[in-house]
């Protein structure tokens, strides 16, 4: 028995401003929320220096979606001769040719916001920030963004943009520093509504109804539209005619991309307008406010916030566990079919979704009862999981739980694992993590509390609604689990090859999770008052700066005993697998790898495999027969579509490859993760892979990795497979000795702080602006540093001397590293940062084979083998908001860094 | 660029955005012919609620009058349930007034049938 592992237990509360209304519970807005006939595209092309500095643009202004002038504006910095082209271009093309200023006063100013146009364009907050004339940070709602001018008049608004992620911003008219509301109706106690505008990012819409990033260029191809993307090679150079094309086109690309995803947001016929979309969540709820679906705050906004900090505590994210490390195993790679939606089916839970409310009882002696008789094969039986909406407080006693801690000296991370925990503090964990305890361990834990909740009465005013308006599409709240019935529709959808399937798949997975634990932070300048929830059921008041919005469909209830079934799904995976002799060598989230054992034949091994899957077939709530434990693709030949061997090669959570093995012992991969990869800018293009390395066997697309990141794993792989996974070597491409870059784009007031010294002293005109690129090298540590040197000691001076500060190295966008490298300063004092003490690619890779599985024991980075469960004895609990989207250091998002706030330390405490 | 669009096109965004929708018309009389002439009347005095809905002036003034006898905002130890039958009055009146309305156009459709011969669809080619 391993040591036991003593660490503070960090624990989710619940916070709300104190006195606010929170989104679901404010009525709906009564102004008129849809645009003008009237339509503005544009786009903007810049020169290629870190300032980006706006040189061309096209706009075109439509109404009814006819083209009623098109623009050629442009900077007026341009060179004579950039000018003669561009003025002759407008002249033979009869287009209006016009400065920056102009456009910002006739066409942004009086037709997108006074005539309330919809403001179209590909990337928009990069746009709006080259057309601005200054910029500052966004206050009130839109802090943490920009503020962008349009005009020096102050009786004109600004245009504020605030970041959200990489395909999503708000976007808005600021409140013009004039009074908008006239005297008499200020004396009734009137106030003009404020004319927000509407901006509409093509990228924007384009991943909430494709689930796809995209480039201008790849939509314009998946939507086929009559329009292509061009190519040019012409950025920074003399302005041509056919750069000046080219240009053109993308505008033209961009309005026919637009037309075409309205026409298909269209054909989902909902009320909520597109301007309203950000994400596939954002579609999720229009469909649940189509049908008249109710949030929770909105039917019961009295919800008592102390059963909100009760049920926080209770929830965990998803399983993403290594248990064979380092190792190379055969497996065979399953996936449950729609986790999510399925757990929801099996429980119930959309009784919750269409109730007026829930309520709650304590259950005690019954839920202790029902874990002690409850059985492995009773958990094969639909009817068990409906007896699931329970949360139980117990005193773990080594039982095996989630357990959320930070698991090693000098990480900033809180990594979440499922590890036998011992506390002296009750805790409150879902029944399904109880039960998946039962069967992992087969010890019944004690508990000391249960509360079982019910949904209360179906709300009363719940539509059918006809997805993309047909029939065959509909789904009727009041007599159907809408989540089987939108997993049946596509089922039914995917075997007609209707396209429509995807679309479905994206309503399915964006109604049934998301959005029910959906909170949104936000950074106040200074600490607010904030009433804090915690698992004891107690109220308390807290300073914190962290405020935590609840989303409007916020059913914290419900994304709790989601992901908790969801475990109990895995832990059963690797019971089955177990009681077969076999072990698993990676889980993530919905998928798990059974391990095939030493000296079982393939047959063998598949048979077992197929043990496990046929278990959950009495599981399966939909139409379509079969088990909802599927084998992946990836274990089938691509070319004889039979079962192959399959090996894997995993590191550490989310951090694995998958892949057969040819007859020269070589690996052919078939799937990667570039988690930890991906922040990287490529070090090489796709068009000079390593030399001597086979193709992929498939798209790279599909493998979810690009060409370098397959090198890399390719040489991962091939040492391991060579019997050194301790040296994988990086001197196969010279791409990899430059210095390591990760792009971030000035995406808030903070990123753009890192080039306060670059931009310092320069003109607006010159500096790198809101939504510029930068790059990231990364500086080196530790022994691979080069000594600073050394002060001398002033003995005329008081004090400890000057710590020695590690650089922060930026530099300007540049994709070529060593340029990159060279341009490097500190985003702090401004001195130039030399190349040397950079870190290479091969520096920054130089420990990815190692990275820890840390959470577990044997899974420190030079371990390799089977990892086993910690056992963790609980020191403090500490209480933390959510853990999530905060730009950490180098703006890259951790779901789990040390952004959490900690409200509070709470010591031990006796359950008695 | 100034030609672009028309102070005219202007103030009917403005009409809009005052009525809350791009389709004003009359909620008792049916009159649309010009937005300008439309007011947005609330059903119940706003600081009771703020829910409207698109009346020309005529008729806005004659609802209107009627809220005169009662106070502009809650009075009683209930301002939630004088809202609500402040709000359900109102209603009743609105529905009333549709209701002359309608019966208007039902005896003029009936007058109609009386010469007026069945529309033919046009048959597809």
């Amino acid at each position: 028995m391993s040591a036991p592992f003593h660490a503070d237990l960090y624990v989710r509360a619940y916070t709300e401003k104190h006195g606010s209304t929170p989104v679901g519970a404010k009525p709906a807005r009564k102004t008129l929320d849809e645009p003008s006939p009237w339509t503005i595209i544009f786009d903007t092309e810049t020169t290629t220096d870190a300032a980006q500095r706006l040189r061309i643009g096209f706009c075109q202004v439509r109404k009814h979606g006819k083209l009623m002038r098109e623009i050629l504006f442009y900077d007026p910095g341009l060179s004579a001769s950039d000018m003669r082209v561009v003025m002759a271009y407008a002249t033979a093309n009869e287009l209006t040719l016009a400065t920056v200023d102009e456009l910002r006063r006739n066409v942004f100013l009086k037709i997108g916001y006074r005539a309330k146009a919809a403001i179209v364009g590909f990337n928009l907050p990069f746009d709006i920030s080259r057309v601005a004339s200054g910029q500052s940070e966004a206050r009130g709602s839109m802090r943490g963004g920009f503020s962008f001018e349009l005009s020096h008049w102050k009786s004109e608004p600004n245009i504020r943009v605030k970041h959200l992620s990489a395909s999503a911003a708000l976007m808005d008219f600021a409140k013009p520093g004039k009074q908008q509301t006239g005297r008499g109706m200020r004396n009734r106690g009137f106030e003009k509504p404020h004319n927000r505008g509407y901006f509409i990012d093509v990228k924007t819409i384009a991943m909430a109804l494709t689930s796809r990033k995209h480039s201008l260029k790849s939509l314009s191809a998946f939507l086929d539209v009559p329009t292509q993307k061009l190519e040019t090679e012409e950025h920074g150079g003399p302005i041509t005619d056919q750069y000046l094309e080219y240009a053109r086109a993308d505008v033209q690309a961009t309005w026919e991309c637009y037309y075409a995803l309205s026409a298909m947001y269209a054909s989902h016929g909902l009320e909520t307008p597109l301007h309203r979309i950000l994400s596939e969540a954002s579609i999720g709820k229009a469909y649940l406010k189509q049908m008249g679906v109710v949030p929770l705050l909105g039917c019961q906004p009295d919800t008592p916030r102390e059963g909100f900090g009760l049920i926080m505590s209770a929830y965990f994210g998803g399983r993403a566990e290594v248990r064979i490390r380092r190792e190379v195993s055969q497996v065979l790679y399953c996936d449950f079919k729609s986790m999510y939606p399925s757990v929801n089916a099996l429980m119930g839970l959309n009784d919750f979704v269409i109730a007026d409310g829930y309520s709650e009882r304590s259950t005690t002696e019954e839920t202790q009862a029902f874990l002690d008789v409850t059985t492995l094969a009773d958990l094969q039986c639909p009817t068990t999981w409906r007896k699931l909406h329970t949360l139980v407080r117990l005193c773990p006693d080594d039982d095996v739980l989630p357990v959320r801690t930070r698991y090693s000296e000098g990480r900033d991370n809180l990594t979440i694992g499922l590890n036998h925990l011992t506390s002296e503090t009750p805790l409150w964990y879902t029944l399904a993590d109880v039960l998946a305890s039962k069967m992992l361990t087969g010890k019944t834990p004690r508990i000391l509390e249960a509360i079982t909740f019910e949904p209360g009465p179906r709300q009363s005013d719940l539509k059918p609604i006809n997805l993309f308006g047909r029939e065959a599409y509909r789904i009727d709240p009041n007599t159907e689990d809408m989540f089987t019935r939108l997993v049946d529709m596509r089922d039914e959808a995917k075997a007609r090859h209707d396209p429509l399937q995807q679309q479905i798949k994206i309503i399915a997975n964006s109604t049934c999770y998301g959005i029910f634990v959906e909170i949104n932070r936000d950074d106040a300048p200074k600490p607010e008052a904030l009433d804090l929830f915690t698992a004891n059921g107690e109220k308390s008041s807290v300073m914190s700066a962290a405020l935590e919005e609840p989303g409007r469909y916020f059913h914290p209830l419900l994304a709790t005993l989601i992901t908790g079934a969801a475990r109990l799904m895995l832990a059963l995976s690797e019971r089955l697998a177990a009681d077969q002799g076999m072990d698993w060598t990676f889980c993530d989230t919905d998928s798990i790898a059974m391990a095939k054992p030493k000296g079982v034949s393939d047959d063998a091994f598949n048979a077992r495999c197929q043990a496990v899957i046929d278990w959950f077939e009495p599981l399966n709530p939909y139409r379509r027969p079969g088990s909802i434990l599927k084998i992946e693709d990836v274990n089938y030949s691509p070319t004889s579509k039979e079962l192959t061997p399959l090996y894997c090669f995993a590191i550490s959570a989310k951090r694995y490859a998958l892949f057969n093995v040819d007859q020269d012992g070589k690996p052919v991969i078939r799937k990667a993760s570039a988690h930890g990869l991906g922040a990287f800018m490529a070090p090489y293009g796709a068009d000079k892979p390593a030399k001597g390395l086979p193709e992929p066997v498939g798209p790279l697309s599909a493998m979810g990795i690009s060409r370098w990141q397959y090198d890399y794993w390719y040489k991962l792989i091939e040492a391991a497979l060579n019997g050194t996974p301790n040296k994988v070597p990086l001197d196969y491409h010279a791409g990899l000795s430059n210095p390591a870059l990760r792009r971030y784009g000035a995406t808030s007031p903070a990123l753009l702080r890192w080039m306060k010294c670059f931009n310092a002293g320069k003109a607006y005109g010159d500096q790198v602006k809101p939504f510029g690129f930068m790059v990231a090298p990364i500086a080196l540590t530790g022994a691979m540093a080069e000594m600073p040197v050394p002060e001398f000691v002033d003995p005329s001076k008081k004090g400890r001397p000057r710590k020695t500060v590690r650089p922060k190295p930026i530099s300007p966008f540049e994709r070529d590293g060593a340029l990159a490298g060279a341009m490097a300063f500190d985003r702090v004092s401004g001195d130039p940062v030399e190349a040397t003490a950079l870190k290479s690619y091969a520096d920054a890779l130089a420990l990815f084979h190692l990275s820890p599985e840390d959470k577990f024991e044997n899974g420190g980075p030079w371990d390799d083998g089977r990892t086993e469960r910690r056992r963790v004895v609980a020191s403090r609990m500490q209480l933390i908001g959510k853990e999530a989207n905060k730009v950490g250091e180098f703006g890259e998002s951790d779901p789990v860094a040390s952004g959490a706030r900690i409200f509070k330390n709470l010591s031990v405490r006796s359950s008695k | 660029m100034n030609d672009l669009i028309t102070p005219e096109e202007l103030r009917r965004e403005r009409d809009y955005e005052r009525l809350r929708t791009r389709n004003p018309i009359c909620l008792t009389c049916g009159y649309d012919k010009h937005p300008s002439a439309l007011e947005l009347s609330h059903l119940v005095p706003h600081k009771f609620h703020d829910e409207g809905g698109p009346q020309c002036r005529n008729c806005h003034r004659e609802l209107s009058d009627a809220e005169k006898d009662y106070p502009y905002a809650p009075q009683s130890i209930n301002p939630q349930m004088e809202t609500i039958g402040r709000y359900l009055l109102a209603l009743a009146e609105w529905f009333q007034r549709i209701a002359a309305t309608i019966a208007l156009f039902g005896a003029w459709l009936l007058e109609q049938s009386e010469h007026v011969p069945p529309h033919e669809p046009e048959a597809i080619v």
